[in-house]
């Protein structure tokens, strides 16, 4: 218990050795990509050596099927199935009873148990939860000195495979599509600013310590609260546009439908005299003037 | 084991083949041009990964170290005064301080009450502090957290100029080109290179940012989990530790990285085992971390004030104005008269008051100055108010009454009251 207690909550590492599972004869199959493999098994010898022996090693040009047991306890679950099913909870907060390998499980797991459990799982009687990663390599809440000196993959995933999405002009990743698609939203309103100015940009005033307070909570958003130079305020104002968005085609507020155009500048159709309505590059666009016309009454 | 390094003669592209956990050391000269790109694996620099494919610039005089977890092929085109792969680093133990952090982060963001990691970053000058700083923001900042860098060290500057401490928002990793995070600063003037010359100063504009960072921290559940990172001076013996000790309490650390020194780690551990809350933890520091003699430290404070005019890749504009005598007044602080010791009863000692104000006169001393624009109205606030931002005299014209000035935006200054310090420049 006192280990389990210790464990790191169980969202940083759901998706580590998960990342797509299908089942096969009643195996877990984990699609793993050859450097997951290394990352997950290639200090383990033990683990090494069990991948060696599993016979099945299949290989197609990206990727790589592990044949891996799909759950602690494959034998246990054997029929009648007992009324305690290891839980989600408790298989998740079970730090790593990894199984013994699938050359021992071959032996005692024939066809027909194959065929029993997918059978079994197919009709949705019972189901297999994403095999939790093995923690024994966990670093937990404390530092100790000689675990702080261990590689520990988990670590290292959390920053790169748990992360797949990466902006390929910048290296910045991303767990998931909507912070990628926002991401690259940004990158194409920085260069846009970056196109449209006519000279050098200078480094802006910052903020008081009052404004850098309510700045802060709104960080994250694409309005940053530095303090605007006047001059560009204007500029901003005379001709609004906001990328063209196929499933936005009208104005959120008035209903009609944008004029759309294709800029020079960006290599972009545009929507004319529109704007966010947040005030962010996401969300509802709406005609500038519609807004201005709401935020008045 | 580091190899030699490459002599720098004809430097034609070359791709150079990292083994997993090993580090390309690159050395850029102040003149010649220097790119690279990642060809095949991952790489990161500093914590922030490194694009597939894309050539990066790398400023002139920078020094990097490009690491990789998983192995990687980089390729370089240009010229570099020192290049070489180094197969022993510290990176695990910093990656695996970076996931324990993580994991308080989440459990403080779970339990709503606790606050997030304070981790103080301490350690003799060029121990890799603020290498290290940027690396746990950089890490934290990819795991979608949002932390709050602090930079205590007024030698060098890396949130601001020289002189000055401040704190700012991490919330990309910091970029492996342009360095230094400076999404929003928030930053106090303390006008001088070292603490010694005003401590109690040091210790209220601390204290002032501090408190700031409370305010945000209780009133944004997001930043008080993320927590901080803080960097601190190298002076760590005598005043110095004491300005260490301070700093800890002042912001309520509760993990204190020492870099790379025994003597500091036990002495630390020692002070702080009162605090059962604080953990003490020695990391080595790392084999590329360049010693820098006191000329080539002035010399990077220098480039610190060019950069902030001209930006780091000379891709800002600062602009020159001119303004009246009478449109701005400028104050000191502590300093003033002091009576000299002759002068006073026997035994008392000369006690000027350390926050003391006093509006100079101006004169031709202010030539070369670096001044900081306060946000305060009133002058009894200077101390207790960040500032917007520097500008550096370029002209005193005394029959005129004019000060000619380089400010980094055009425009009125922001405010009238201006703070001196000893902090100057020659635009070279």
């Amino acid at each position: 218990m006192e280990k389990r207690c210790r464990l790191p909550p169980a969202d940083l590492y759901t998706d580590r050795l998960s990342t797509s599972h299908i089942f096969r004869n009643g195996y877990r199959v984990q699609k793993r990509n050859p450097q997951d493999l290394i990352e997950a098994y290639g200090r383990d010898n033990r683990k090494i050596r069990r991948l060696e022996n599993g016979r099945k090693l299949k290989r197609s040009e990206e990727e790589e099927f592990v044949w891996a047991p799909s759950s602690g306890n494959i034998i246990s679950m054997m029929p009648p199935l007992p009324p305690g099913l290891p839980s989600s909870s408790s298989s998740q907060a079970e730090p790593t009873s990894l199984p013994t390998g699938p050359a021992q499980l071959s032996s005692s797991a024939p066809v027909a148990f194959s065929d029993l459990l997918s059978t079994l799982m197919a009709q949705g009687i019972i189901s297999l939860n994403p095999q939790q990663a093995p923690s024994e390599d966990a670093l937990g809440f404390d530092f100790n000195l000689d675990l702080l000196k261990v590689r520990n993959e988990s670590a290292i995933n959390a920053l790169y495979s748990e992360l797949p999405r990466q902006c390929t002009t910048c290296g910045v990743r991303f767990r998931h599509q909507d912070e990628h698609s926002a991401h690259m939203d940004w990158h194409v309103t920085k260069n846009r600013v970056a196109r449209n100015k006519k000279q050098k940009p200078s480094r802006k005033w910052y903020v008081s310590a009052n404004d850098w307070l309510c700045g802060a909570e709104t960080i994250g958003s694409e309005a940053l609260p530095v303090v605007p130079a006047v001059e560009t305020e204007k500029e901003e104002e005379v001709e609004v546009a906001v990328l063209a968005d196929e499933n936005q085609i009208a104005c959120a507020l008035c209903g009609e439908l944008f004029e759309d155009f294709y800029s020079e500048e960006t290599e972009e159709w545009m929507y004319k005299g529109a704007v966010y309505m947040n005030g962010t590059s996401t969300g509802p666009i709406v005609h500038a003037k519609c807004r201005s016309e709401s935020t008045n009454s | 084991m580091a190899t030699a390094p490459v002599p720098p003669v004809v430097q034609p592209p070359r791709q150079v083949k990292l083994a997993r956990e090993c580090e390309l050391r690159v050395e850029v000269g102040p003149d010649m041009p220097l790119r690279i790109r990642l060809l095949a694996g991952t790489a990161e620099v500093y914590g922030s990964e490194l694009p597939l494919d894309i050539w990066l610039p790398i400023p002139p005089r920078s020094k990097i170290a490009i690491f990789t977890w998983h192995g990687a092929t980089i390729e370089l085109d240009g010229f570099s005064e020192a290049e070489y792969t180094a197969d022993e680093t510290p990176m695990v133990s910093y990656v695996n301080v970076h996931a324990i952090l993580d994991g308080r982060r989440s459990r403080a963001k779970a339990s709503q009450s606790t606050d997030g990691p304070r981790v103080i970053v301490a350690g003799p000058t060029d121990s890799g502090k603020s290498t290290l700083c940027r690396m746990l923001l950089s890490w934290a900042a990819k795991r979608g957290w949002k932390p709050t860098y602090v930079d205590l060290d007024i030698g060098q500057g890396s949130i601001s100029l020289p002189g000055s401490i401040g704190a700012t928002p991490v919330e990309m990793p910091i970029d492996p080109v342009e360095g230094n995070p400076l999404e929003m600063p928030m930053v106090y003037f303390y006008g001088h290179t070292t603490p010694s010359v005003n401590p109690e100063l040091y210790k209220v504009l601390t204290k002032e940012l501090a408190q700031t960072l409370e305010k945000l921290f209780n009133g944004n559940a997001e930043s008080r989990a993320a927590g901080m990172v803080i960097n601190t001076m190298g002076w760590v013996e005598g005043l110095g530790y004491k300005l260490l000790l301070n700093a800890i309490d002042t912001f309520g650390a509760n993990v204190v990285l020492v870099l790379g020194q025994e003597k500091l780690c036990s002495m630390l551990k020692d002070v702080l085992k009162s605090k059962p809350n604080v953990d003490v933890v020695k990391l080595h520091k790392s084999g590329g971390v360049v010693q820098r003699n006191p000329a080539i430290r002035q010399k990077s404070r220098s480039f610190r004030i060019r950069e902030y005019f001209y930006g780091p890749l000379n891709d800002l504009s600062p602009h020159s104005n001119i303004i009246n005598f009478g449109d701005i007044t400028v104050y000191r602080v502590g300093g003033g008269p002091q009576a000299p010791r002759s002068a006073l009863p026997i035994g008392s000692e000369p006690a000027a008051d350390p926050t003391r104000l006093v509006a100079i006169n101006i004169s031709q001393d202010l030539f070369h100055s670096v001044l900081a624009v306060s946000y305060a109205k009133e002058p009894d606030q200077i101390i207790s108010s960040n500032v917007a931002g520097f500008i550096y005299v370029t002209d005193i014209d005394i029959q005129r009454r004019k000060i000619t000035y380089l400010a980094p935006s055009p425009g009125d200054l922001p405010s009238k009251i201006l703070i001196i310090g000893s902090l100057t420049w020659l635009e070279a």
